[in-house]
């Protein structure tokens, strides 16, 4: 891995074609031409990324997982949950790396209590910083360090393939037990690959319907990037990118439309399409609750992605609006530290000894 | 909505749920694709959450009524098997039993459990429009009908049996004023999930009758 992090072409790295998994079939063009659509560029760098990360186990890999907190919408509580999950890791006695991936709107530090560290994501990116541990520092807690968001130009839009591809080989490397991305607001294709190469995707929602409408949005893409970039379903590959556009002209509208085409279009192409499905697993937050209405939106949003999408979303609980425990953000005090023994924390805690024991996905 | 899907994929249940999770399951959707839910409207359009509804309602009659469910159990189980080895398609989906939103037009097996001949009772729900009189007697087909029992309809209610009883035999002289009468029937009118609005006039127009001849 070294050699790819100094390699200036990553792509033509070595150790890529050399692994067993990574089939010549990935790297040449596909047989039907892929339609241009938005946010599908480098199909060849963009699977064979896609199968070297997810197929090759890095052995020397200290990182025992790495989990993303999402969501789409601003202000759900990403932050909030992903600063908390960190705490509790680290007190449970884990070496954790929270790593804000809020390009451009990064306070992962704040919630962490902690003025913005010197070294930022934006020395990684722009190569100040020879590697990504260069950039992780300490954040008074022990066990638990923090890799800042960039401050300045460098925005989740802005990142180049090699950059994005350099950064994820990098965060196996990192010297931690276990990885908490912050992602930021939004459905940039960036944001959705930091979601996707996590082993545990964790949707933060507030139960208002901008917010729910956003989660949704934020499914989606995950739901098309995932099935867009699985060498399983390479043969109709082309029909993800059309489905990707709602107005498209061929009329796949929802997944259900897509599936059914895939399955004409191809044998095995309705089994392939289960198996992919069968692999998601969402974690589910619903944030802010003030009555059981709002807990039941959790349960809601799990039956309506099974229906229509065809997954299984794994509701992992909810934390109740406590004005007074907000008032820690407000004190740029973390929640964890401040509240010790409130309902929120014991709730954060206990889901994350639950994600600790569910196996990668 | 896959018109193949099973009872159990609708409500989103295992094969083996106990009556209690059935009806948690049959609430939980009823509650997830209600009017003003949400977590619905941005991804699901109108006329699918009324086919959604429907579909529960449908598996939720079957299901929470034991012997409806034995039978379509058999049939189901029957076609599950039998239509293992159609295809590679098909072996997944028998694999994967609870999670049939997605079926391969390929795999088009005879449609499962189609029909199932619930008779009078289901004709009793049916026919709950075009129904005018709202006489006591329907009122009890309608509760039997839904698999209601006296009991669970008087806890629900806050009701007495004796007067629940008087009130499907039209036993009127058992019955208090009319005001405790109406209040009464707007309660099993919510339980049965009968139009209050049809149900009370007509009923308390014979009860006047009565209570004044």
């Amino acid at each position: 891995m070294d050699s790819a992090e100094s390699n200036s072409d990553p792509l033509f790295d070595p150790t890529l074609q050399a692994g067993p998994t990574a089939s010549d079939a990935d790297l040449i063009a596909p047989a039907v031409p892929i339609p241009e659509s938005p946010g599908v560029s480098h199909s060849n760098d963009e699977h064979s990324l896609f199968a070297e990360l997810t197929q090759t186990p890095t052995a020397t890999s200290r990182v025992k997982q790495v989990w993303a907190v999402g969501g789409g919408k601003g202000g759900v509580g990403k932050s909030l949950i992903a600063s908390s999950l960190s705490i509790a890791l680290a007190r449970a006695g884990n070496k954790v790396v929270a790593v804000d991936l809020d390009l451009g709107g990064a306070n992962l530090h704040t919630a962490l209590g902690i003025d913005l560290p010197k070294q930022t994501l934006s020395d990684f990116f722009s190569g100040r910083a020879a590697t990504l541990q260069d950039c992780v520092t300490p954040t008074g807690l022990h066990n638990l360090e923090i890799v800042s968001g960039a401050q300045d130009a460098v925005h989740v839009s802005n990142i180049p393939f090699e950059d994005k591809a350099r950064f994820l080989r990098s965060i196996r490397q990192l010297d931690a037990d276990y990885v908490i991305f912050d992602l930021g607001a939004g459905t940039h294709q960036n944001t959705i690959d930091f979601f996707l190469y996590a082993d545990v995707g964790v949707i933060s929602l507030l139960p208002e319907p901008t917010s729910i409408e956003n989660a949704y949005r934020f499914i989606k893409s995950v739901y098309f990037r995932r099935l867009w970039l699985s060498p399983r379903l390479k043969k109709v590959r082309h029909l993800v990118s059309t489905a990707m556009d709602s107005k498209n002209a061929q009329g796949i509208r929802t997944p259900s439309d897509l599936f059914r085409e895939a399955s004409l279009l191809d044998d095995e192409a309705g089994s392939m399409f289960k198996s992919e499905l069968n692999e998601f697993r969402l974690k589910l937050i619903v944030n802010q609750t003030r009555t059981q209405t709002d807990v039941d939106i959790g349960f809601s949003v799990k039956s309506v992605c099974k229906k229509y999408f065809g997954f299984d979303v794994d509701y992992i609980g909810y934390l109740d609006y406590d004005s007074a425990v907000w008032q820690s953000v407000r004190r740029k005090r973390p929640l964890l530290l401040e509240f010790p023994n409130s309902v929120l924390v014991s709730n954060i805690e206990r889901m994350t000894q639950y994600l600790v024991k569910t196996p990668k996905r | 909505m896959d018109p193949k899907q099973s009872h159990y994929d609708v409500l989103e249940i295992k094969t083996d749920a106990s009556p209690q999770e059935i009806r948690d399951a049959y609430l939980r959707i009823k509650n997830a694709y209600s009017k003003d839910s949400v977590a619905v409207y941005s991804l699901v359009s109108p006329t699918e959450v009324d086919q959604i509804l429907k579909r529960a309602e449908e598996a939720y009659q079957v299901l929470s009524h034991d012997a409806h469910r034995r039978h379509y159990d058999q049939g189901f189980l029957a076609l599950r098997e039998g239509s293992a080895p159609m295809s590679i398609a098909g072996d997944m989906r028998d694999q994967a039993a609870g999670a049939d939103l997605l079926v391969a037009p390929k795999t088009d097996s005879p449609t499962p459990h189609e029909k199932h001949p619930l008779g009078m009772e289901l004709e009793v729900l049916s026919s709950i429009s075009k129904e005018t009189e709202w006489k006591g007697t329907f009122l009890q087909s309608v509760r039997k009908a839904r698999q209601i029992s006296i009991e669970e309809l008087s806890e629900f209610a806050k009701v007495s049996k004796t007067y629940l009883r008087a009130i499907e035999d039209e036993d009127f002289a058992k019955l208090p004023a009319i005001v405790f009468v109406r209040g009464f029937l707007v309660q099993v009118c919510r339980k049965l999930k009968l139009p209050e609005d049809k149900v009370l006039p007509a009923y308390l127009e014979r009860f006047k009758k009565a209570k004044g001849g």
